[in-house]
């Protein structure tokens, strides 16, 4: 295998790599701005300029081929110098107001700042204005001053989107981003643009202006959005979330996130309850004490528990792997329901990069729970016949991510008995006797099987707030009432006993999905693959 | 029958109504100014509710503590959802009626003969020839004193249990554990008197103090027994859970017992406090500082006035009583008054003990001290029945204290001695260590 | 770094330990100090306390008091609704909601700038913050009392009503970095 010399210590490459790769993954920080590892190479900011022997001059390092022999230097006097002076020159235009640039906290000018170049302004002149609030498209403002003209937004779109929706105009200090006349940045991936860009010139109009970066406290886990199940960062404050961001995962969604899936950040604030409801008569509901609530829940569960008729019992596809099987449970050996339901959201659009038609982000893995359980779903429409004619008399609704839930909570205005456990007030929490306030994905451990049937983990952002309880810990709650004690102490003794009860998660090592998730050895679709 | 019970009934009143809330009362007023005062503040004073020539009154505010008795009544009375709801509720009374109860068997004035009283027939007159003032007159009074003294702590404990608190509780426990030590050494102490003057009745052991000594000196009880009286007044200050015994309250640490108590809960337990001062402070009066008695000057039946001396001959049987009685009650309030202000000035003068230092000091220190005490004086009333010889050792004591007083070694202050703790300090060296005692 | 230093107890004779001569000492200090105020006459008397509000102190030139928003030359709030002031407090007790301005050489503004009087402990780290000179301690003025919790959050509309104290430093007027003008000249 070649070798260069890099600070002094022998490092070795693959034939093709650059400078910067080798260093990067032998933990040499080189500073970059117009590299991105999942991007072609521009070498225009010529931050990464490092010294190599027998050449005449410093070297961009993003794109200067490695060879074998080669000496290269990142930490002498010249490059320090280089740096310094690569770093001013950027920063002679910048406006520099930090204090109302949304970047400000993960901007790389500021940490550069302070770690390469850390002297003070040398300019008199007075700074090129140019246009500070442009919308692009609709998810995407530009600030053409705080632009450091390093074109990955235009590679982007280019080379990942494959939409050459954006490009560079004018010249010199003049240079600025933008659409050429009678295009807008519409693209469906258009607000990877902002993560890509270094710097605060291009913001999302979706998180502009809400928190400062430093507020924010970051969870791990999965879009909910769609089944591709793509990984993300969560950013919460205070239980609520205000952006999601893409996690690196090389098997599914590489460093990229879709605009649709980033803009169900929302979902998990919208009408959310964090208190029981419970309705009386044709009243309105209203808030109840979460025992209160539970008790109700109980007395009007028992009578169906032994019944075994007229009682369905549905599940929404958000569940996660370690609900389903609860819920499999519950309705097994507690509630006894005839009637098995299963809903979700209804297919929209798709691509061929990362979004697939599925908006429900666990089929695959509720599926494969039911049919293990032996449990037969219907779905919504067959739901609301048996409602209507009578064959279900009484509902026990998890979860409340469907498309149908006006038509359902029409049909079931009729019934009994219906008992809700969600984390959102929608059209079911309406109609239902009880709904017990559960809490999101964002807030819930667990696992999603996703299209390609991989097994990922969602991380708990955040504990829940007020009386709301996890799914399972509700149906936990019900069952121990109803004299069922289960012995889950932990979500690990639900995964372990997952793993020993159900042929198909045998081999899934459920107790232990890595960060970026196991492959399970399921028959993989063909709407899974993607040109990402 | 009829008699005996509007005698009780009116000195009950008197004692309950126009002696001990009234000074309580006070004592909550001079609580607070008299600490102000003492470091260098004013106090408060200016409540007022009235003004006259549109000058607010303010009395020096002495209307402080009714305005605050209005702010108690109005505060919203709060039980904590969890606690015993009716334990909660007679937890303050217990304390407080525990300490009135104590009060009716001290002695608060001389008899006075049934003769002298209007509306009263003759054979009321044989069958009660004086009616003492005292509320009852029990045979075992000293006993029957301490056994209800110590069920007051039930008030604390119960407060501590019953608000299902954890600082409550703890202040609880401490109350009770304090209250437990420290009776050993009051019960223990008041022996020496029993020894000195064979009653167990208060107003026995009043009239007994009031008897000439050998030496000219009345039999006062400090006089006859002042260590016992050292360790009455320190044990008895540790009973009313006030500085430097209050770890029960502990108000830097845990709070206390009461932490769960709002409005007149809390008020009371308050009141009850100064109510067991006034009540304690009685109780030492009349086993250590003769009771009523005014040596020298108030006499069986004779009251020397310096310019002259009044006997029932010279003004008459009625007026003579009646000027007996109350300058005895006159003065049995001024030596109350003083031993009050005493154990307030007190407060504001010492730190808190650690709660191990109250511990050691009752145990280790009270006690053998007082066994010692019981042993030293019935040798001394074997060997000289007439307490002349105790009276000598008393005074001797006295002396001893005194001169080491104010001759005993100091230390140095930080800085002469870099070593040692300041020489007021004996809690806390110069650096804030807790000091270790032993 | 302080050196912490440790020492052994101090070991007390028994003297000490009966408390008893101590304590005598201890109140001759407390009574002497109670008999000269109580009776004694001017000279002797130390009181020292302020009957407020009948007698006030003047509040020293530097006192921090409630906070004020500073006004730029056309009324509206100098603040630009960065957070910093917000980060910086200990109590977390600044709640500021940024929107965008309509002028957009501005950016943004707070559309609500709320600071819980309750939760503050007026440690003018709010001021110190402030990259704009936007919000300062100087009006001079100590909370007021309050009836309600509510009554203690402060609003953005009160905040810029508050005027400095005669004698603090005047605001300077509003500043456009692109006229190349150094700041407060
Ligand atoms: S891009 Fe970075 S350096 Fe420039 S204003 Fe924004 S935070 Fe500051
Ligand atoms: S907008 Fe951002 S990513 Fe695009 S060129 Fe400017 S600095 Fe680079
Ligand atoms: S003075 Fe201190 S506590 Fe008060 S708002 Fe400012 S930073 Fe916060
Ligand atoms: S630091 Fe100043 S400009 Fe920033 S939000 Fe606070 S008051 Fe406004
Ligand atoms: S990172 Fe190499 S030139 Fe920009």
């Amino acid at each position: 295998m070649p070798s260069l010399t890099l600070d002094g210590k022998k490092v070795d490459f693959q034939p093709g790599e650059t400078i910067i790769q080798a260093a990067t993954r032998e933990n040499v920080e080189i500073p970059y701005y117009c590299w991105h590892p999942r991007l072609s190479v521009a070498a225009n900011c010529r931050m990464c300029l490092v010294e190599v022997e027998k050449a005449p001059k410093l070297m961009p390092a993003c794109q200067t081929a490695a060879t074998d022999g080669m000496v290269v230097h990142t930490q002498n006097e010249k490059v320090k110098d280089a740096q310094r002076a690569v770093h001013e020159f950027l920063l002679v235009n910048h406006p520099i107001d930090c204090p109302i640039c949304d970047q400000a906290g993960e901007c790389k000018l500021q940490d550069y700042y302070m770690e390469y170049q850390l002297a003070p302004s040398r300019v008199v002149e007075h700074k090129v204005n140019k246009p500070r609030l442009e919308e692009l498209g609709p998810h995407v403002v530009y600030n053409a001053e705080r632009c450091i003209v390093c074109t990955r937004c235009v590679r982007f779109m280019d080379e990942v989107a494959q939409n050459p929706q954006l490009g560079v105009f004018n010249r010199g200090d003049h240079s600025e981003i933008g659409c050429a006349p009678g295009v807008v940045l519409d693209d469906a991936y258009s607000l990877n643009t902002v993560d890509v860009c270094p710097v605060g010139a291009l913001t999302s109009t979706i998180f502009r202006f809400k928190q400062r970066a430093w507020n924010l406290k970051r969870s791990d886990s999965v879009c909910g959005g769609c089944a591709r199940g793509c990984n993300i960062h969560v950013d919460q404050r205070s239980g609520v979330v205000y952006r999601l961001l893409p996690r690196d995962n090389d098997a599914v969604n590489k460093s990229w996130l879709c605009d649709e899936g980033r803009l169900t950040y929302n979902r998990p604030n919208e009408g959310k309850i964090t208190e029981a409801l419970i309705r009386e008569g044709q009243d309105a509901p209203t808030t109840t004490d979460g025992v209160a609530a539970l008790n109700k829940a109980v007395e009007l569960l028992k009578p169906l528990a032994n019944a075994g008729k007229g009682v369905a019992a549905t599940l929404s596809l958000h569940a996660t792997v370690e609900e389903a099987y609860v819920f499999g449970r519950f309705v097994k050996d507690v509630l006894k329901a005839d009637t098995i339901g299963l809903v979700g959201l209804l297919p929209g659009g798709q691509d061929d990069l990362l979004r697939v038609a599925d908006k429900n982000p666990n089929r695959a893995g509720v599926m494969a729970v039911f049919a293990d359980m032996g449990l037969k779903p219907v779905d919504e429409r067959e739901l609301m016949q048996r409602m209507k004619s009578g064959t279900v008399k009484a509902w026990l609704a998890v979860g409340h991510e469907t498309s149908f839930g006006p038509e359902l909570a029409l049909a079931a205005k009729g019934l009994e008995v219906v008992v809700h456990v969600a984390y959102a007030r929608g059209p079911i929490a309406e109609v239902a006797r009880v709904t017990l306030p559960g809490v999101s994905w964002v807030q819930t451990d667990g696992t999603w099987v996703n299209v390609q049937q991989r097994a990922q983990r969602l991380k708990a952002g955040f504990l829940p707030e007020h009386d709301a309880k996890p799914t399972h810990a509700w149906l936990m709650d019900i069952a121990s009432r109803l004299g069922v004690a289960y012995a889950w102490p932990s979500m690990t003794t639900i995964r372990a006993e997952i793993e020993s009860q159900l042929p198909s998660f045998r081999e899934a090592k459920l107790t232990q999905v890595p960060p970026t998730g196991t492959q399970l050895p399921w028959a993989v679709p063909a709407e899974a693959a993607s040109k990402i | 029958m009829l008699f005996l019970l509007v005698t009780t009934l009116l000195k009950f009143v008197f004692l309950v109504l126009l002696f001990i809330m009234p000074l309580a009362t006070l004592l909550t007023w001079m609580e607070r100014r008299q600490s102000a005062l003492t470091q260098d503040r004013l106090g408060p004073w200016r409540a007022s509710f009235f003004s006259i020539g549109g000058k607010p009154v303010r009395l020096l505010g002495l209307l402080h503590p009714i305005a605050d008795a209005i702010k108690m009544l109005f505060k919203e009375p709060f039980t904590p959802a969890s606690a015993d709801k009716r334990l909660h509720a007679i937890a303050p009374l217990v304390g407080y009626v525990m300490a009135l109860v104590v009060m009716s068997v001290i002695p608060f004035g001389p008899d006075i003969p049934t003769s002298i009283l209007p509306f009263v027939s003759e054979e009321t007159i044989a069958k009660y020839p004086v009616v003492p003032l005292q509320v009852v007159r029990l045979d075992a009074g000293i006993l029957w004193m301490f056994a209800l003294a110590s069920l007051g702590v039930y008030g604390a404990a119960l407060a501590g249990w019953a608000s299902n608190n954890r600082f409550a509780l703890l202040g609880g426990l401490r109350a009770s554990a304090q209250a437990i030590s420290y009776e050993v050494a009051l019960g223990l102490t008041v022996v020496g008197i029993l020894i000195a003057f064979g009653a167990t009745e208060p107003s026995a052991i009043v009239n007994a103090q009031n008897q000439a000594g050998g030496l000219g000196l009345p039999l006062w009880g400090i006089l006859v027994q002042p260590l016992g009286a050292l360790l009455f007044f320190i044990a008895s200050v540790a009973e009313t859970k006030r500085t430097p015994f209050d770890v029960p309250e502990g108000e830097s640490e845990i709070i206390g017992y009461f932490v769960e108590y709002s409005s007149m809960g809390f008020g009371m337990f308050m009141l009850g406090e100064f109510v067991e001062i006034v009540v304690l402070s009685a109780v030492f009066s009349t086993l250590f500082l003769g009771g009523w008695d005014l040596p020298w000057i108030m006499g069986n039946d004779s009251i020397w006035l310096g310019f002259t001396t009044l006997t029932p001959d010279s003004v008459g049987v009625g007026t003579f009583h009646l000027v007996h009685m109350l300058l005895g009650m006159g003065i049995w309030g001024a030596k109350i008054f003083f031993l009050c202000a005493l154990q307030l000035q007190i407060r504001w003068t010492l730190p808190r003990f650690r709660y191990d230092q109250v511990m050691n000091l009752g145990w280790k220190m009270l006690l053998p001290l007082a066994l010692a005490n019981i042993f030293v004086s019935a040798a001394v009333i074997w060997w000289d029945p007439s307490l002349t010889a105790m009276t000598v050792l008393g005074l001797g004591f006295i002396g001893l204290v005194i001169l080491v007083a104010v001759a005993g070694p100091r230390r140095r202050t930080a800085h002469a001695d870099h070593g040692h703790g300041s020489h007021a300090s004996h809690s806390t060296d110069s650096h804030g260590h807790p000091a270790t005692s032993h | 770094m302080g050196v912490v230093r440790v020492r052994d107890r101090v070991e007390y004779s028994l003297y000490e330990r009966s408390f008893v001569p101590e304590i005598l000492r201890g109140l001759a200090i407390t009574l002497g100090h109670f008999f000269s105020n109580a009776f004694g006459n001017k000279e002797t008397r130390n009181l020292q306390t302020v009957r407020y509000p009948e007698e006030q102190r003047v509040y020293p030139a530097r006192y921090r008091g409630q906070h004020r928003l500073l006004q730029r030359e056309d009324g509206s709030s100098r603040c630009v609704a960065c957070y910093m002031c917000s980060t910086a407090c200990p109590a977390y007790c600044i709640h500021i909601v940024a929107a965008e301005s309509p002028d957009n050489r501005i950016e943004k503004y707070p559309a609500a700038f709320e600071i819980d009087l309750l939760r503050c402990i007026y440690c003018g780290l709010c001021v110190e913050a402030c990259p704009e000179d936007a919000i300062r301690m100087d009006t001079g003025v100590h909370t007021p009392p309050f009836f309600t919790r509510d009554d203690a959050v402060v609003g953005r509309i009160d905040l810029l009503s508050l005027m400095g104290r005669a004698g603090t430093a005047p605001a300077y007027g509003a500043q456009n970095y692109r006229e190349g003008k150094p700041r407060g000249a």
